[in-house]
Formats: structure tokens, sequence, C-alpha cells
């Protein structure tokens, strides 16, 4: 640290200066991108990712393949090992958290804290950096709480709700940030039916009204397909598969070469989205998939091989 | 499906949605039940814990009271006040009195309090900042440093004039711990809480087994001072050290309270605190230096007393909760007036013995705080 910048340092801790917000649009940039917990075991490598465009951006990908690294990479609670984020043109590797908390809200997979306040307490955690009157905070939190139908929990510990309720209040602290740019660590892991269609619909709403950038990670593709402006679909080994419209990513090939499960994807009438229906698993131990009883690799799907042909046998089972 | 730019429009979004979000992005100020519901019942919260904080106050007071008055000459509990009263406004009528009750009495009183306050504050920081219900000056080998150094003055026949060497040099290896984790802390691998709170044990066993050394090779007069000392009285402490106790316990408190709203961020997880716009790291080692040396200040005047920071925090946080805005003051006062009410238990329940105030509190916070661990079940924390 050294003494020459003690003085900088401290005042970096009790600053709250609200200089330098950026008025317009948000772009975020990853340029080939890395990053590993040790030198020769990348987590993801070779990212390249432009968003410019407000919207519902799905990350979908199998467990273990970097999409939690990826979101946090962007907002810099992971530093990268080697590429360049750039948030408006300007590189994080030298903005300070707080100027990258101004503009871009993130909410983690929410877990119980060691020492929990109340609901209420713990969203005004989301109010710190705005310099408002108590009393504005106060609202904007009541807001939040409204937003996500948690009004009735504010008084009670954080510590004692289900996992379930720990989400909502999460997203609520996120959302009372008043980001230009939410990033959510799968929002909807720990929610009932009905609150995962509420939470992705609100963040779709949010994205489309607020024009915002929203990125969630999602298990869901069928949510995925239906509600999201634009998927981004990541594989092994931690790198970027496809990014699109959910109808150009979310097709059979696609989901069969990634996840290695049979599918069959067709169109929602109502609403032109596309609808995976699920079969059965196609990998072997080594990840090879398994297409009309010949393997290939993930690279050789990718590049054209492989029949197209449905398994008319195993979407018999599933349907 | 399509960026819509109107809501309404867009066939995915239901209507009551659409209605909430437009809601929420309004800035209007219309008066809504629920939210003057929500304002009542934090109202009330922060009542109730403005309440705690003023009962900590009064029976800290009247605890002080007692304990002046408490002695081989018996003095009433009115005089008491009146004299003190007096030696304030510098109107003192009754010198013999005076002598007793500030020269001789009181500092024990004060530094009690002191004391209290300030390993409390030091508690609740630690427990935050490392995120685990353990951390406390002991755990984090700071008293275990304290006492090392006391040790080695003590042994080394140092104490022949004055009491000074050893305060020196228990505040001198009492830094040694915090800054040994704020140096380590500085490899990425070795920064997380956990690891801290462990490094920190592990130089307690160090120091620990350092003084047992020390303590082996000592002569029995030594042995009993070391001895003494690390259980820890409020005894020996004199008004000339006082200020020094009081001006870094007071400095400490008053930075820490400034950053309080902050601690409440980094007590969330680092990620979470980095989302939220702070370096945890950085807010880490400033706050485990700053307690660092406020639990040093206090522990090389009173010897080992332990106790009062880790569990101080437990109990606060059962009656106003785990916000550190408040949680903060309401255990520094809370602390302060354990301390005294058990310096002077330790002094009134056996006729014609004192039993060290460490004792004490071990004797009657413990039980306490099982039986609230208990009462609370999980709840606690």
């Amino acid at each position: 640290m050294g003494l020459k910048n003690l003085g900088q340092e401290l005042k970096n801790i009790f600053r709250n200066d609200d200089t330098g917000a950026h008025e317009g649009p948000t772009e975020i940039v990853m340029k080939d991108v890395s990053f590993g917990y040790e030198a020769n075991h990348p987590v993801i490598s070779g990212i390249n990712l432009t968003i410019d465009q407000p919207g519902l951006y799905c990350v979908i990908g199998p467990n273990g393949v970097g999409k939690s690294t990826l979101i946090k990479c962007m907002c810099k609670i992971q530093d990268i090992s080697s590429g360049e984020v750039t948030i408006n043109g300007r590189s994080i590797r030298e903005m300070t958290h707080k100027d990258i908390a101004r503009q871009i809200g993130y909410v983690p997979v929410s877990t119980a804290d060691v020492f929990s306040m109340s609901v209420l307490e713990t969203i005004l955690v989301g109010c710190q950096n705005r310099h408002d009157s108590d009393e504005t905070k106060m609202k904007a939190v009541y807001k939040s709480m409204s937003l996500l139908n948690i009004t009735d929990l504010s008084s009670k510990n954080f510590g004692e709700l289900s996992a379930g309720q720990h989400q909502k209040v999460a997203i609520a602290r996120g959302v009372v940030q008043r980001p230009k740019v939410l990033i959510l660590d799968e929002p909807t892991a720990n929610l009932d039916v009905k609150y995962q269609v509420y939470v992705t619909e609100l963040l779709r709403a949010l994205a489309e009204h607020e024009k915002m950038i929203v990125l969630m990670i999602s298990h869901d593709l069928n949510m995925s397909a239906k509600y999201a402006h634009k998927v981004i679909m990541m594989s092994n080994p931690g790198v970027i598969y496809k990014v699109g419209d959910p109808e150009e990513v979310i097709t059979k090939e696609n989901i069969e070469a990634v996840y290695g499960v049979h599918c069959k994807v067709i169109q929602d009438d109502e609403f032109g989205v596309p609808v995976v229906i699920l079969g059965q698993s196609i990998m072997d131990e080594e990840g090879n998939i398994d297409i009309n009883s010949n393997l290939f690799t993930l690279e050789e799907v990718k590049n054209g091989k492989g029949s197209r042909k449905i398994d008319s046998k195993v979407l018999g089972r599933v349907r | 499906m399509k960026f819509i730019e109107y809501i309404e429009e867009d066939p995915l979004i239901a209507k009551p949605l659409a209605n909430v979000v437009k809601r929420w992005s309004s800035v209007d100020e219309s008066d809504d039940v629920g939210f003057r519901k929500q304002m009542a019942d934090y109202h009330r919260t922060l009542r109730r814990r403005f309440l705690f904080i003023i009962g900590c106050v009064f029976v800290m007071v009247l605890a002080a009271g007692y304990a002046v008055a408490y002695g081989p000459l018996d003095i009433s509990f009115a005089d008491t006040y009146i004299t003190i009263w007096n030696h304030i406004t510098h109107n003192v009528t009754d010198p013999g009195m005076d002598y007793i009750i500030i020269t001789v009495r009181s500092p024990r009183i004060v530094a009690g309090v002191i004391a209290g306050v300030g390993l409390a504050i030091c508690g609740v920081v630690m427990q935050s900042v490392l995120r685990n219900p353990l951390a406390d000056p002991y755990t984090t080998g700071v008293s275990s440093g304290a006492g090392f150094g006391a040790t080695i003055a003590l042994t080394g026949g140092f104490v022949a004039a004055s009491n000074t060497p050893v305060i020196l040099s228990a505040f001198v290896f009492a830094l040694l711990p915090t800054l040994a984790i704020v140096v380590m802390s500085r490899h990425k691998s070795a920064a997380s809480p956990t690891v801290m709170i462990m490094f920190g044990i592990g130089l307690m066993y160090i120091f620990n087994a350092m003084t047992t050394v020390l303590m082996l090779w000592s002569n029995p007069e030594d042995l009993a001072s070391v001895y003494q000392w690390q259980v820890g009285s409020l005894a020996k402490v004199e008004w000339s050290q006082i200020p020094y106790m009081f001006a870094i316990v007071l400095l400490g408190f008053i930075i820490i309270q400034c950053l309080s709203g902050k601690l409440n961020v980094l007590a969330t997880g680092d990620d979470n605190a980095k989302a939220l716009g702070l370096n945890p790291h950085r807010m880490r080692v400033l706050l485990l230096a700053l307690t660092g040396l406020i639990s040093a200040a206090v522990v090389s005047f009173t010897g080992i007393i332990g106790f009062v920071g880790l569990v101080t925090p437990h109990i606060v946080r059962i009656f106003i909760g785990a916000d550190n805005r408040y949680l903060i003051p309401a255990s520094a006062l809370f602390g302060g007036m354990l301390m005294v009410v058990a310096d002077l238990l330790g002094r009134c329940t056996i006729p014609d013995a004192i039993l060290p105030v460490g004792v004490v509190m071990a004797f009657i916070g413990g039980p306490t705080f099982i039986w609230l661990l208990i009462r609370k079940g999980n709840k606690a924390w």
C-alpha cells in the first residue's frame, strides 16, 4: 500500500461523491477475455462479446462452463487474467468498484448472511451509493419490495426466510440501485413456477421500459427462448458457442451439441417463440455426442457434422 | 421476440405486471398505505433500539455510582454523586471524600467503562468484518500478543520502578498479530475472512506457547504477577493512564461509527460488497487495523479480559438486530455497562476477597449467553 498512497486510500474509503455518471445507452465490450484460477486451466477463454442494446440477455449453458465467471468478470467482481473489458469505452481495470457500481447492479445467487438484518435493512444496503434523504431511500426500498411482492416481509429477519424469498430480496436489492445494467446470477433458482415466470417477465419488462441491459443466467431453455431478446450460449471449455436471437440459438442442433440431450424444438403458435421438448441424454463419458449411433465431438457438431434427423424413438417417449 | 419500446404492446407481458413496473418507474409521491405502515414499523424498531441504548446508559451510570460508593469506607449513594458533581464543577467541599472517591475509587470504574466499550466495539467489528461469530480480540491473536509482551516485561525484571514497561511491551506485542494479518492479507490467496481468523488462531497458539516457556523459566514472584495479569483486572489502572486509553478508544469509535454503513455492506459478502461499490479488501484491512489498535490499547492496561468482546455483540444482536449502524453504539454501551457490573460483583459477592473482573465476566456471562442461545434457537445469528 505504501504511505504515499495511504492518503488516497483513505480518501477512497470515505469518498461519497457522485460524479462521472454516464448518460445515454450503456455499452459493455469484452475483448478476448480469459480467466483462470491457475494459469494453465482457464475457466473461460477467448470471450468476445459486445452488449450495446438494451434488452434481456439470457446466458445458458451446462454446469461448470463459466457462466457465473463470465458475468463476474464483466463487473470486476472477478479480475480477468487477460483481455479487456470496457464499459462505455473505459477499461474496468482503471475503474474503481464504486465507478462500476454506478452503472452495473449485480445480484448473486442468494444465500443467508452470517449475521442477518431485517429484509428492509438488507435492501436498504443497496441504496448506499445514493445521496437521497432517508425518506426517499425508504420509498425506493418500498417500491422495489412491491415490485417483487415482498412488502409483507419488510420487518422479518433475512435469515429466517426461505431460499426463494432470499432470492426475491436479492433481486429487490439489485433493482433498488436503479442501475443501467443489471446482472443476475440465476435469479430464478429456488423460485416456484409462478415466480419463475413472474421474475423473468419482470426482467423483460424492466429492460424494455427502463431501456436497461438485463443479463441473467438461466437453466430454463424454454423461459429463455420465450422472454430473452438475445441468448448467449456457452459450451465447454469455457467459450461462447453462439450469440443471437432465441430462434437462432435455441435450436435442436445447438442443444444436442452443447448439452448432449436429444430434443425437439417446435414453434409456439401463440407468440412465435421456440419451444424445447427434451429427450434422452446422448452424451458418453468423454463428452462425445451420439447422433444416430455415431459419436461426434462438440467441435465436429459445431462444424455441421452429424445427422439432423430427429430420433423419432426418443421423441416418442417424451411426448 | 424482439425488443418492444412500450411494454403495454408486448404480448408477453401481462397487464398487471406492466402496471407494477410503470408505478415503480414513476417518481410519484402518492402516499401509499403500505409505505406508511412500513415507515411506522421501522420507526417502532428505531424507538426500541434507542430505548435499549438509553437503558444501557442508565444502568451503567447507576452501577458506576454504586461501584464508587461501595468499599471499606461506607459512603452513601447520594454523597458519591454530590462529590463527583462538586469535583466536576471545581467546588470541592470535603477534600477527604474527594480524595477517596476521585483519586482512589474512580479510576477503576472509568477504566472499566472504557475497556468494556473498547472491547465490545472490537468484537462487533471483528465479527462483521470476518463474518464469523467466533471473532474477538482473543481469536485474532491480539490478547495473546499482549499477554506475551506483558510476560516478557514482567519476567525480564523491568517492573521494579513502575508499571509502564509492562504496558508498553504489551501494547507493542498486541499490535503484532494485527500487523501480521494485514501484511499477510496482501497475498491474494490469504485474503479471505476465514483464512484471516485461522491465521489469528495460529498466532494465538504461538504466542501462548512462548508465554508458557517464559513462565516455566521464571521465578515464583514473577509467575504470580504474570498470572494475575493474564486474568485481567481493573485494580491497577491509574488516572494518569486513562487519557491514553480514552483517546484511542474514542477516536477508533468515531471512525468505526462513520464506517458502520459500509460495514453493513462488507458483512453481506465480498462479491456483494464489490457489486455495491466497495473494495472489500481495503475496507477489511482498515477496520482490522483500527480494532487491533483499540483492543491493544485496552488490553495492555487491564490485562486479558475475555468474554466482553465475544459475547456482547451476540447478546445485543438478539435485542436490536445486526444493523451495524445501531449495533456498534449499543454494543459499546452494553459492554461498558457489563464491565462495571462484573467488576462490582467481583468486589462484593465474596467478603474479604476480590475476584478479577475477567473471572466474574466468564461466570455471569457464560451461562447467560448459553441461556440466550437456547431460548433464541438459531435466530441469534
